[in-house]
């Protein structure tokens, strides 16, 4: 589980990217989108998630507006703009070109097939 | 509860900078631990067993405090690229008008009469005067505005920066002035063919030197400073009347004079001290 939580952790701004696509929403509702996805298993940190927040806002992938919460903080709404569209694009073909590639690495059909040779 | 939690936020961003970013962070994460807290109380958990499950979900703050710092630490160096290329254009504009007053006055003094070639002149200098002093000291206040508010001892720094930053407005300041003596020198040498006397101009600029030094410079008005104003003023005003008058066998009598003065000046506040103690 360790390296799916890793993985996880390391393309936050894409899992992010990709709750955005459809819907503005906000942090909370964010991590409990991928808690409910993952089956109840992962569960981003809130220091990781906001910090993903503040690179895609740097980087013009997301906008964000305040909401008017009478009780306690506000929440940050967020939304994704074209420019986000289009590093979500990009670096969704780049992870499935990288998982083809591990799993051309680690393949042990084609290892064997070699070896019985 | 939502108070303990507060507080549990407070405790982390203690040593956190004080920043419109870092307030913002702050809030959003209590705002995602309040959401979080009513949302588990509301499934059922107990008050202490989802104030644990909320703090144990905050995770490394300094994770996102350091997020933070690089794009704050970016964007200052970016504001102070753009600031570069605004001054940049500014002055650049400034000694444009500067040549352009050259060219325009001489081809009016061509073809029109000396008044509009001399009015056109200083009109254009006044204009690239002030684009090139308006430029500096726009950019400079920018310069000083501190990113964030600091204590202690970057608070020290950036008064270092804004006194180095005076003294370059000085400089600014004194160059522009001895382009535009140079600019006025040549005018009134080509057009008016004031070359002699004309030259007094630069005397008269070491004066202007000497007073802006003065008013602007951290210091206040110095000893040196007087000094060097009374003898550059009296060097001033000996060529000049003499070259007007041509009575220099007796116009010499300026410097001792000069000298009395600046003896008496001296003695009047030793005085003044040893009656004050």
């Amino acid at each position: 589980m360790s390296i799916a939580s890793d993985m996880l952790r390391g393309n936050t701004d894409m899992i992010v990217l990709a709750h955005l696509l459809h819907r503005e929403s906000y942090g909370y509702q964010i991590n409990k989108h991928i808690q409910e996805k993952s089956g109840g298993r992962f569960e981003l940190k809130e220091a990781t998630l906001y910090g993903a927040f503040r690179r895609l806002e740097e980087a013009g992938c997301v906008s964000f507006y305040w909401g008017d919460e009478q009780t306690g903080a506000r929440r940050r709404y967020y939304r994704i703009t074209t420019a986000g569209r289009e590093t979500f694009a990009q670096s969704v073909g780049e992870w499935r070109e990288a998982i083809d590639l591990i799993e051309k690495l680690i393949d042990q059909k084609e290892e064997e097939k070699e070896n019985g040779r | 509860m939502e108070d303990r939690i507060q507080a549990h936020l407070n405790a982390l961003f203690k040593d956190a900078p004080d920043t419109r970013r870092v307030a913002e962070a702050r809030e959003e994460l209590l705002a995602g631990c309040l959401d979080k807290y009513a949302d588990l109380t509301a499934a059922g958990r107990s008050p202490e067993d989802a104030y644990i499950a909320v703090i144990s979900g905050i995770g490394d703050v300094d994770e996102l405090l350091r997020a933070i710092e690089r794009i704050d630490a970016q964007n200052a160096s970016h504001s102070a690229e753009a600031l570069r290329k605004k001054r940049a254009f500014f002055i650049a504009a400034g000694v444009f008008l500067y040549i352009l007053s050259l060219g325009v006055a001489s081809i009016l003094n061509e073809y029109a009469d000396s008044r509009n070639a001399a009015t056109a002149f200083l009109a254009l200098i006044a204009a690239g005067t002030f684009v090139l002093i308006y430029g500096v000291i726009s950019t400079r206040a920018s310069v000083k505005k501190p990113v964030s508010s600091l204590t202690g001892e970057i608070q020290k720094q950036l008064d270092i920066i804004s006194t180095s930053s005076d003294t370059k407005l000085l400089g600014a300041v004194t160059s522009s002035m001895w382009s535009l003596l140079v600019v006025v020198y040549l005018f009134i040498g080509f057009i008016f063919d004031w070359w002699h006397p004309g030259w007094l101009i630069f005397p008269f600029g070491s004066i202007l030197q000497i007073l802006l030094k003065a008013t602007m410079g951290k210091k206040g008005m110095t000893r040196g400073h007087a000094y060097a104003l009374i003898w550059t003023v009296c060097l001033f005003v000996y060529l000049l009347i003499s070259f007007i008058t041509d009575l220099w066998n007796i116009t010499w009598i300026i410097f001792p004079v000069a000298l009395c003065v600046q003896q008496m000046a001296r003695l009047a506040k030793v005085w003044r001290e040893s009656d004050e103690t």
